[in-house]
């Protein structure tokens, strides 16, 4: 079963290599969309799916990363790819003293605390001295669309691998036991601060990576825009509608949302988003564990009768 | 000869409450301990403080000499106290033996030869057959046994057992009995709270403590304890 999960998850990535160049501009935007957030979903998926740590405040990695990338680029004049990477590395970095802190916190007040560092963050970005304030930072005018859509298949493969990795390996198992119960895990030997926090960092790891990307491919980098709470809410909605704790949950949650919330927004610019939670509350009143753990269930319904 | 488990004037209070007041008490290697005491007595706490679930606000836990009071609870997993909980809680969305496996992982690396270890320890307790059923699909009997199978999994040389006995029928009480001598036999020493089963209680404790509103009223073999008046009034209220 692991192994076909391997082979299909290869063949898609294959698939979106090689379809974007052969569209036209837009084709491959609505590409970088859509894997920028199944890419954020799966991201997400390791602390609050395997570990049962719903966070609001990810993003807050994502902007660092953006910020890695805009600042290395304009200020340093560095190549942005290699800004890319060290965005990811700030984020790990980051992450293990924030996740120590943040982490003691549970359920609801771990979720608005997180949201409350992201917005932190994004005040702070806007009154730091060196990142352009809330005015923000252009970078060189470019058609950067294809790099940054390449550099973000990387990381969705990366993010792909380790979710896969959590899913098969001990690390997640101890990951599993204390989402169900953290003081019975732990009376069973199971440092669980020390996992929890490896899980958070794999969280800000790839938004982190991810950050730089969405900065080349806007070539532009305000506060609100990569701290931004919509990113955000959009990637947590997706993991839940695709399947919380899954494997294939960030990719459907994330492909459906990202197509339905760019097409929509195309059609109706001004009640988009009205339209678009509605749909959201329906498919969740419908299927209140996620899409994919309701096609697993049916499935095993249908091999169950025949 | 030093205690394998030395509880030293432990006492834990919640706001003006005293859940436990001054407890002392000791379990040597391999022996069987049962502390009785009516619901509220300060069992479960008691566990709570030497598990680590909680520290204690004054007194000391000793296990094989050292102090475990501020030991965060992984690590007193390690050294060799393993605990259940009174009201069984299998890890949800984890089949039964990986429930089983999270307590293995603490002695085996690689989920290979935590899976074999756990299969094993499943087989002992006779749940195998369900090893890759949904833990939640398991009746309370069942779900006691894992309870049980998960914490020896950590292969403990102590093991607190929170009201193992509570809501069995006396058939699967006496399996239950049985399970505690083979344990024994084995040199792993345990504690159970047990709240009413006096029967149990009579026939498999080498020792009895006696809790009542956080205090040990009386400790001794099972012959003494029930002599004691102080444990006759806590139980059947103040003789005439």
């Amino acid at each position: 079963m692991t192994d076909r999960r391997i082979a299909a998850s290869v063949a898609i990535l294959a698939l979106c290599a090689i379809l974007p160049p052969l569209g036209s501009g837009y084709v491959q935007s609505v590409f970088y969309i859509a894997v920028l957030y199944i890419a954020l979903a799966y991201g997400w998926n390791v602390i609050a799916g395997y570990g049962g740590y719903l966070s609001f405040g990810q993003v807050t990695f994502f902007g660092i990363g953006a910020y890695a990338v805009a600042l290395g680029v304009t200020q340093l004049h560095l190549p942005w790819l290699l800004c890319a990477f060290a965005g990811g590395a700030i984020a790990a970095v980051l992450a293990v003293p924030l996740g120590y802190l943040m982490l003691r916190l549970r359920g609801p007040f771990f979720a608005l605390g997180m949201l409350g560092l992201a917005q932190t963050t994004r005040i702070a970005a806007e009154a730091a001295p060196f990142t352009g304030g809330s005015a923000g930072i252009y970078l060189p005018p470019g058609s950067n669309t294809l790099p940054a859509y390449y550099w973000t298949l990387a990381v969705l493969a990366l993010a792909m691998g380790m979710t896969l990795w959590v899913d098969r390996s001990t690390f997640g198992l101890r990951l599993r036991a204390l989402r169900a119960d953290e003081r019975a895990a732990g009376t069973l030997g199971v440092d669980v601060t020390r996992f929890k926090v490896m899980a958070f960092v794999i969280s800000a790891i790839v938004p982190g990576l991810l950050g730089g990307g969405y900065a080349w491919y806007l070539t532009y980098v305000d506060p609100a825009s990569v701290f931004s709470t919509h990113i955000e809410l959009q990637t947590v909605a997706m993991v839940i509608l695709g399947g919380v704790g899954t494997y294939w949950g960030p990719f459907v949650g994330g492909a459906l949302m990202s197509q339905v919330s760019q097409s929509l927004g195309a059609r109706f610019p001004q009640g988009h988003l009205m339209i678009f939670g509605g749909l959201i509350v329906a498919l969740l009143i419908a299927l209140p564990r996620g899409i994919v753990p309701a096609l697993t269930a049916a499935l095993a319904r249908r091999s169950a009768r025949a | 000869m030093s205690a394998l488990l030395d509880v030293d004037d432990v006492a834990r209070s919640f706001g003006g409450v005293r859940a436990l007041d001054g407890v002392s008490f000791r379990v040597d290697e391999g022996e069987i301990v049962c502390i009785i005491g009516p619901n509220g007595a300060g069992k479960t706490t008691l566990f709570n403080v030497i598990s680590g679930v909680m520290r204690p606000s004054k007194g000391d836990v000793r296990f094989r000499g050292r102090s475990v009071v501020g030991m965060p609870s992984h690590r007193i997993a390690a050294a060799g106290i393993g605990r259940t909980y009174q009201v069984v809680r299998p890890f949800s969305r984890l089949t039964v033996l990986e429930n089983v496996m999270v307590g293995a992982l603490l002695h085996e690396r690689g989920l290979a030869p935590t899976r074999r270890t756990a299969a094993t320890i499943l087989e002992a307790v006779g749940l195998e057959r369900f090893a890759d059923a949904p833990a939640e699909s398991l009746t309370l009997t069942q779900r006691k046994r894992l309870e049980v199978a998960r914490t020896l999994a950590i292969r403990p040389k102590l093991l607190l057992l929170d009201e193992v006995m509570a809501g069995l029928t006396p058939t699967e009480a006496d399996a239950m009995c049985a399970f505690l001598r083979t344990l024994h036999e084995q040199g792993i020493a345990a504690i159970g709270a047990v709240e009413h089963v006096m029967r149990v209680v009579m026939s498999i404790s080498h020792r009895i403590v006696v809790l009542d509103f956080g205090k040990t009223i009386a400790q001794g073999t099972p012959a003494e304890v029930s002599a004691d008046p102080a444990v006759i009034e806590a139980y059947f209220g103040a003789t005439p």
